[in-house]
């Protein structure tokens, strides 16, 4: 059986295998398995709509807190925002601009300037989109517009660095 | 069963969380809070704090609350809704939830801490 | 036979981002990202993971412990490592592991075999098509990793090379699993059987 398994690969057909009882049984059962299996490939059944849920709920419960940055503003307390939450803000502000896409994100804090950060980014850009000085300078708008409205903080320095260009048809 | 009497500083604990839990979900801007692993609140088992006080164990991860001297300290771990400056976000929970422990609880608050987590992005 | 015919996957409503990108993101901690991830790659796993184990329980278990390795491990992982082959890698693992740790029944052959007649899984029921709950039910009775090469290849498209790595073996001999695989199937699926 495992020769007809070959002569099906190959789309083989020879005389023996033609007129043989036993291949053409064995043949007729791979085609059997073949349209079967393509039947398995489409299969319908989904993971649960929840499990993606559950699983974020995991991750989020033991997420790195990893390095805080000082909140300005508050009276009553201490106030700090995870950096990794700040960094996410960023490469989606980035993110937003056409063409452009956030890769990596770090931030450094001036020590002794409370509420000022450093923000060194790298970028992919798709070609075609444009100069890059003009998409780099609409990034810095967004970052700092980003900042302002969602974290409180105020970035005295932005490096901005392409690491990548995309042709067009693989975005 | 009694109750062992190191835990009844619990309650009060427990009742100051509640306070500040309830205060800082409904302050705006902020999505949800985020509960830690460690925490003196969640050591007091949810079923000794329903026996203790015939009441169901409230909602208070992600607030975590420490007694010293008869004055609390309280910490707030949270996710914003990226509506508002998370600086503002932080500033309001504290005087939301000094507010609401002043009129839930007779303990004082000696300082709220606030943790942002996570700052939601749109979808 | 079948080749190249990988598991469709729906539509990417994930910005299309590579998968580099993402895995360099969630490294620093970016929850979107890795959750672009989850939903990239979940339904191949747990689709693997339910043909592997024949329970949905079993496939849900799988797939959650496998993103939450995934994101333990990402700090550790190579930059260029292709995360879908880890994540593939993995779940291979997993499954044979949950199989492996069943308590064996009186039939040997059993301790392996997943209960792919559930009749009582409404997911199952929803298998109209007769030929495929004959492979099904046939895939059930192969050995454990038998069945993971032949699912890895048929359904998953993963490469020769590729599944070598992931049922720590060599190429050539996945090559003589999968014959005697596809042989065993199509026998077991003969209806006066």
């Amino acid at each position: 059986m495992e020769d007809v398994v070959d002569d099906l690969d190959a789309g083989r057909t020879d005389d023996h295998s033609r007129t043989c009882e036993h291949c053409a049984t064995a043949r007729r059962s791979l085609e059997n398995l073949m349209e079967a299996t393509a039947a398995l490939v489409a299969d319908p059944s989904e993971p649960p709509p929840t499990l993606l849920g559950r699983i974020m709920q995991a991750v989020r419960a033991e997420a790195r807190r990893g390095d805080v940055l000082a909140l300005e503003g508050a009276e009553l307390g201490p106030a700090d925002v995870s950096e990794v939450a700040v960094a996410a803000v960023l490469r989606f502000a980035a993110d937003s601009v056409e063409g452009v896409w956030a890769r990596s994100c770090h931030i450094t804090v001036e020590p002794g300037s409370a509420g000022t950060i450093a923000v060194a980014m790298t970028l992919s850009l798709r070609y075609g989109s444009g100069p890059a000085e003009g998409l780099l300078g609409e990034v810095r708008g967004r970052l700092a517009a980003a900042l302002a409205g969602q974290v409180g903080l105020h970035a005295h320095r932005v490096d901005l660095t392409i690491v990548d260009v995309w042709p067009e048809e693989e975005l | 069963m009694t109750t062992p009497l190191e835990n009844l500083g619990e309650v009060a604990d427990v009742h100051v969380a509640s306070a500040a839990a309830g205060a800082a979900r409904a302050t705006p801007g902020v999505e949800r809070l985020q509960p830690g692993l460690w925490g003196l609140v969640q050591q007091l088992s949810h079923e000794l704090w329903e026996r203790a006080t015939g009441e169901a164990y409230p909602d208070v991860a992600g607030v975590e609350v420490e007694m010293q001297d008869g004055v609390a300290l309280v910490d707030v771990t949270l996710a914003t809704d990226g509506t508002i400056p998370a600086g503002q976000v932080a500033a309001a929970v504290q005087r939301a939830v000094v507010d609401a422990v002043a009129a839930r609880t007779a303990v004082p608050v000696l300082s709220v801490a606030v943790h942002v987590c996570e700052i939601a992005l749109p979808r | 036979m079948v080749t190249g015919s990988a598991v469709a996957e729906a539509a990417p409503s994930d910005g299309g981002w590579d998968d580099a990108t993402l895995v360099g993101r969630a490294r620093e901690g970016d929850l979107r990202a890795f959750e672009a991830l989850v939903g990239r790659y979940q339904r191949r796993i747990y689709q693997l993971a339910w043909r592997m184990t024949g329970s949905s329980g079993d496939a849900e278990d799988v797939t959650q412990e496998v993103f939450l390795t995934l994101w333990r491990r990402l700090p550790e992982l190579r930059e260029d490592v292709a995360v879908v082959g880890w994540l593939y890698k993995t779940a291979t693992n997993r499954c044979l592991n949950v199989l492996r740790s069943r308590k064996p029944t009186a039939e040997v052959d059993e301790a392996t075999t997943p209960s792919h007649d559930a009749s009582d899984d409404p997911e199952r029921s929803a298998e109209s098509n007769e030929q495929m709950q004959a492979l099904a039910a046939a895939l059930g009775r192969l050995p454990a990793k038998q069945r993971a090469v032949w699912l890895l290849r048929e359904i998953h498209g993963r490469s020769y090379d590729e599944i070598a790595d992931l049922v720590d073996t060599t190429p050539q001999s996945v090559r003589g699993r999968l014959a005697r695989a596809r042989v065993q199937l199509a026998e077991m699926m003969q209806p006066w059987r």
